[in-house]
């Protein structure tokens, strides 16, 4: 989450943003990472601790994908981590994309948003081969962040 | 203003692995990362393995969150170890291998063994530049392993089922484990091991023999 925020700080620096409104993350089920683990580390590093509380809103558009929200409270001021307060209205955004596959033996995708969603061990509900090529779900990236 | 970066968080990390993964085929050193959890026998394993590996040149870095007993314990083997403290990190990282390696001379290696932190979970999204992964599993932890951590079963190329010799104490379906073990992923190895009373060792020693050989091959 350091190497996160650095390179979000280091950004913001080039583009002029003073303010950093949005941090978005993509992390995949797959990822080893936990999104309840970041947003903590997101909260402690980006000085924007508090009683914000964890807001789950159902993504868009599987029901599998969730997007979980830690807002700042405003007044909060990130000082004494780079530029003044930077990052203290901060929000974290984590996308949790379904995990979806592709078939070695006969080509279909599938997984999670499926009407009937994979089994455990994601065997291919068309032929029954195992060990797929995971097309989703191993992200762990930043995608973007918002400021002015 | 939105900035789109797109930057994959560990990218930094896999770059590092990369480099020392060129770095351990231009020495024709295969690497092997052991991933298992605390206690499923992965030290003893190793020593087993270093005494069945006689006449080749073996180094082993360990990794664990504090003490050095490990690598004290493989020294007493012959072979150079180098022990990571990780304080608190749940797995090892490309970068502490590198610092860790830098103590080793990898051009006279045949095998370099890193342990990883006791942890079927977070080992298996860290490449550390090996060539293969290795799932440490004892058949006292339950044969539901590949069910509840998947990942790990997915990324290695082999299993060591540990410590067969308690089979007959517990309740473990070898067939079970396999079968799910196989559901997981079709390329997986598994290898049935006492390190204690050396039953399968030698099976052990001869597939990663054969990973050496197939690798300097291919170079």
């Amino acid at each position: 989450m350091e190497r996160i925020l650095d390179v979000v700080r280091e950004s913001a620096a080039r583009e002029g943003i003073t303010r950093v409104r949005t941090v978005a993350l993509v992390v995949g089920p797959r990822s080893g990472a936990m999104p309840e683990a970041l947003r903590f580390a997101f909260e402690v590093l980006a000085g924007t601790a508090g009683p914000g509380g964890t807001q789950t809103a159902a993504g868009p558009p599987a029901t599998d994908s969730a997007a979980i929200e830690s807002p700042g409270p405003p007044g909060r001021s990130g000082a004494g981590r780079g530029p003044a307060g930077l990052f203290a209205e901060a929000v974290l955004l984590i996308d949790v994309p379904p995990i979806r596959a592709r078939c070695r033996r006969c080509g279909t995708r599938y997984g999670e948003g499926d009407e009937n969603g994979p089994d455990w061990a994601f065997t291919c509900p068309a032929c029954g081969s195992s060990g797929p090529e995971f097309l989703s779900g191993n992200e762990l990236r930043l995608d973007y962040y918002e400021g002015d | 203003m939105r900035v789109k970066l797109a930057r994959d968080i560990l990218k930094a990390n896999d770059q590092l692995a990369n480099g020392l993964r060129r770095r351990l085929t231009s020495h024709g050193v295969l690497g092997v990362n052991l991933i298992g959890s605390p206690g499923s026998g992965k030290t003893t394993l190793l020593e087993r393995t270093i005494e069945r590996l006689e006449g080749l040149r073996v180094a082993v870095i360990e990794g664990d969150i504090a003490t050095a007993l490990d690598a004290e314990r493989i020294e007493r083997t012959g072979a150079p170890a180098v022990q990571i403290n990780t304080e608190g990190a749940c797995h090892l990282d490309a970068n502490m291998v590198i610092d860790a390696a830098s103590e080793l001379d990898l051009a006279v290696l045949d095998f370099l063994f890193i342990e990883n932190v006791g942890n079927l979970v977070c080992p298996a999204a860290w490449d550390l530049g090996e060539d293969v992964k290795v799932v440490v599993s004892s058949v006292a932890e339950g044969d539901e392993k590949p069910r509840k951590y998947p990942a790990v079963f997915q990324k290695a190329a082999a299993c060591v089922l540990s410590k067969v010799d308690l089979l007959p104490h517990v309740d473990f379906d070898i067939e079970r484990f396999r079968a799910d073990a196989a559901l997981l992923n079709p390329d997986l190895t598994v290898l049935p091991v006492s390190a204690r009373e050396g039953t399968g060792v030698a099976e052990w020693v001869a597939w990663l023999k054969d990973r050496l050989t197939a690798k300097r091959q291919r170079r």
